[in-house]
């Protein structure tokens, strides 16, 4: 059933409307709703729900007939509509991020309405999925971001087919956050961390509409034959994390992938001076472990995020931050 | 004598300083420092021009009557250089607005060390004066804002800083990344001052803030300088959340103020603007008084949506036998940021 959950009048033309498409169940299962495209460049998000959409609407009209719909599915796939039309990520006219405005005001500025408008129509769910991309700066594998979770979170978590949970802990830096306040409402929030953005990864988007279709299966939302086996996807927090930043600035050429298991000193790419050529860095892994994520966008800044790697062991540094400005 | 506090260099073959420039008494002890900090928002310049008259100021005097000068002044003026440099009100590149990455971090990207770095460089500073503009939108006469909490201690400062009004709102928890909620969490007193627009210089607002800085270093004892020579002060008017009415966009349009509003006292009724529709020729919203009060925010962008903050009264205490007026947004946990300035206008 499409519905607007918020209509805003945009100067000199048309308004504005934030659509949901909401699947309702013959029973009475949990209310799931997943929003994507707050971002307007993150595209894979928006691709992979209208997947579920379409799947959801087999499964309505029965032409799906080993699955019945239980509860409820809310589909929000688009939240910053200029944006995915101009292919900008933040709101176009003043460059706020509409994930940095929640909880919202719905007699503020506009993209405080929208972002009051988004946490009202979803602030009943019993999970929720907040769905981004990686920028195009950085390189991650798909990944799964939650807040503290609980034994229930985790026991859901495996059937998203996730490469590993990155848990977080709820300091002021997520305030402004989606997925903080649903976290404080009593949500269960899951961040899904889904590719680069301006691009739709088929593969990913394959795998994680396969996840939450188990997903929904295994909180009940949906009745169908058995999901696949849960893949217990590593689980990383702030002491496992180690940043790899860069010691000199110029042209970054990365040596290793995303997702490789690598060793302690392994080479990760190497850092050249623009104007002679040199190289000025050869970036080697700081620790044994995954590599969660390498920089794509070649030219570096000193001091600058390459990489980010989890390991088993504990970092003893142990302080660095696992935030930076994606999602 | 110029130090740098951060230096990082960039892919291609140059780099960038965050700079800074202490004024130190020639002889003895120094008895207080203050900092003066601004440009942490590459759009909003009015600091650095406040920077400069009482950078030169301080200069003549040190030179001419070394025995007034007795502590230490420090200027940040362009801490977001590159912003700056670009008229980007955040930090280009990485994209982040600065005062929301305190207290930063030495192992992150750049806009965190810089946040951390800053950070690190202002302990031991007994008062900071952080300088904001507003944003490209929205002209504001000069005001200090604070958070309730902080306002015991802020509050006998901001009172000789010279500006019109002193808004102490509710605390926010939104603010925790900022950098004067970092100072004065840490006990270190900072005052940040709003005044002007983005991207514009009303040099006139900073010659009223150059009187009230020197007030406080004199309070300080950084500057001794005998009564009859400091400037005469303007005292501010001090407001709560509950004594400021917004005015928002009803309509999506070309908003046109009515001449002269800014700054002056608004009668009920009066009309401040309106949102025109060009392709029907017709007003969307007029947009009247329902209060008299002091109209100290101006939105001087003409393109707004609706909600966009159009202006802010600072309505007239209310006379002793009136009942408490109802304010639109009183109750609001959001008072300060209510217009969307946490991501653009505010500090
Ligand atoms: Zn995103």
């Amino acid at each position: 059933m499409h519905e607007a959950i918020l209509e805003l009048n945009i100067p000199f033309r048309e308004p504005m409307v934030i659509y949901k498409n909401e699947f309702r169940g013959s029973g009475d299962g949990p209310l799931i709703s997943l929003v994507s495209g707050m971002h307007g460049d993150e595209i894979s998000g928006m691709y992979l729900l209208s997947r579920l959409a379409a799947f959801l609407d087999r499964v309505e009209r029965g032409l799906e007939p080993f699955y019945t719909l239980e509860g409820t599915v809310r589909l929000i796939p688009v939240i910053n509509v200029p944006g995915v039309n101009f292919a900008t990520r933040n709101w176009p006219f003043d460059g706020t991020d509409i994930n940095r405005m929640f909880p919202g005001y719905d007699l503020g500025e506009t993209t405080q309405r929208i972002a009051d408008g988004v946490l009202r129509a979803t602030v009943d769910s019993h999970y929720a999925f907040d769905v981004h991309g990686s920028n195009e700066q950085f390189f991650e594998i798909p990944h799964l971001r939650m807040f503290s979770p609980t034994e229930e979170d985790l026991r859901l978590a495996p059937y998203l087919r996730c490469r590993y949970l990155l848990r977080r802990e709820l300091t002021p830096l997520y305030k402004t956050q989606l997925s903080y306040h649903w976290k404080e409402s009593g949500i269960s929030p899951y961040i899904l961390m889904l590719g680069v953005a301006r691009r739709i990864d088929d593969d990913l988007v394959e795998t994680l509409y396969q996840g939450l279709i188990d997903f929904m299966l295994a909180a009940g939302v949906l009745l169908g034959p058995p999901p696949a086996p849960p893949l217990q996807p590593p689980s990383f927090g702030r002491k496992h994390t180690h940043l790899v930043l860069s010691r000199a600035a110029g042209i970054f050429r990365p040596t290793a992938a995303a997702g490789a298991m690598l060793r302690k000193g392994e080479m990760l790419g190497q850092i050249v001076n623009v104007l002679s050529g040199q190289v000025e860095e050869e970036v080697r892994a700081p620790a044994s472990g995954l590599l969660a994520s390498i920089r794509s966008y070649p030219l570096v800044y000193e001091k600058e995020l390459l990489a980010r790697l989890f390991t088993a062991e504990e970092n003893p540094s142990g302080t660095a931050d696992v935030w930076y400005q994606e999602q | 004598m110029e130090q740098k506090i951060l230096t990082i260099r960039m892919p291609a073959q140059d780099q960038f300083s965050i700079r800074k420039n202490v004024l130190r008494a020639g002889q003895g002890k120094t008895t207080a420092r203050a900092a003066i900090v601004s440009g942490i928002h590459g759009d909003e310049l009015e600091g650095l021009y406040t920077i400069y008259l009482l950078n030169r100021y301080l200069q003549e005097l040190r030179e001419k009557r070394p025995e007034v000068f007795r502590g230490q002044v420090d200027f940040y003026p362009t801490v977001n250089s590159l912003g700056l440099g670009s008229l980007n009100r955040s930090w280009p590149f990485f994209n982040v607005d600065l005062n929301r990455q305190f207290p930063g971090n030495r192992e992150g990207h750049v806009p965190l060390q810089a946040a951390h770095a800053l950070l690190e460089d202002l302990k031991g500073a007994d008062l900071v004066v952080d300088i904001h503009a507003s944003n490209k939108f929205l002209l504001e006469m000069p005001q200090i804002r604070m958070q309730e909490v902080y306002a015991p201690r802020l509050l006998p400062l901001a009172k000789k800083s010279n500006v019109d009004l002193v808004w102490v709102h509710c605390s926010s928890s939104i603010l925790e990344t900022t950098l004067a909620t970092n100072l004065n969490e840490s006990g270190i007193p900072a005052l940040v001052v709003e005044m002007g627009i983005g991207q514009r210089l009303n040099p006139l607002y900073s010659e009223q803030l150059l009187q009230g800085i020197i007030h406080l270093l004199c309070h300080l004892e950084i500057l001794d300088l005998p009564e009859e020579e400091l400037p005469v002060l303007c005292a501010p008017r001090v407001i709560g959340d509950n004594e400021v009415w917004y005015f928002n966009a009803e309509a999506s349009g070309l908003f046109v103020p009515e001449p002269n509003v800014f700054g002056a006292w608004i009668k009920e009724g009066d009309i401040i603007g309106r949102i025109v529709d060009p392709l029907k020729g017709s007003d969307l919203q007029v947009i009247t008084s329902p209060r008299d009060g002091l109209l100290f925010t101006l939105r001087e962008h003409p393109v707004v949506y609706e909600g966009s903050l159009l202006a802010r009264l600072v309505l007239q205490p209310p006379e002793a036998e009136e009942p408490a007026p109802q304010f639109r947004h009183a109750a609001d946990s959001l008072p300060v940021i209510q217009a969307g300035e946490e991501a653009r206008g505010d500090a």
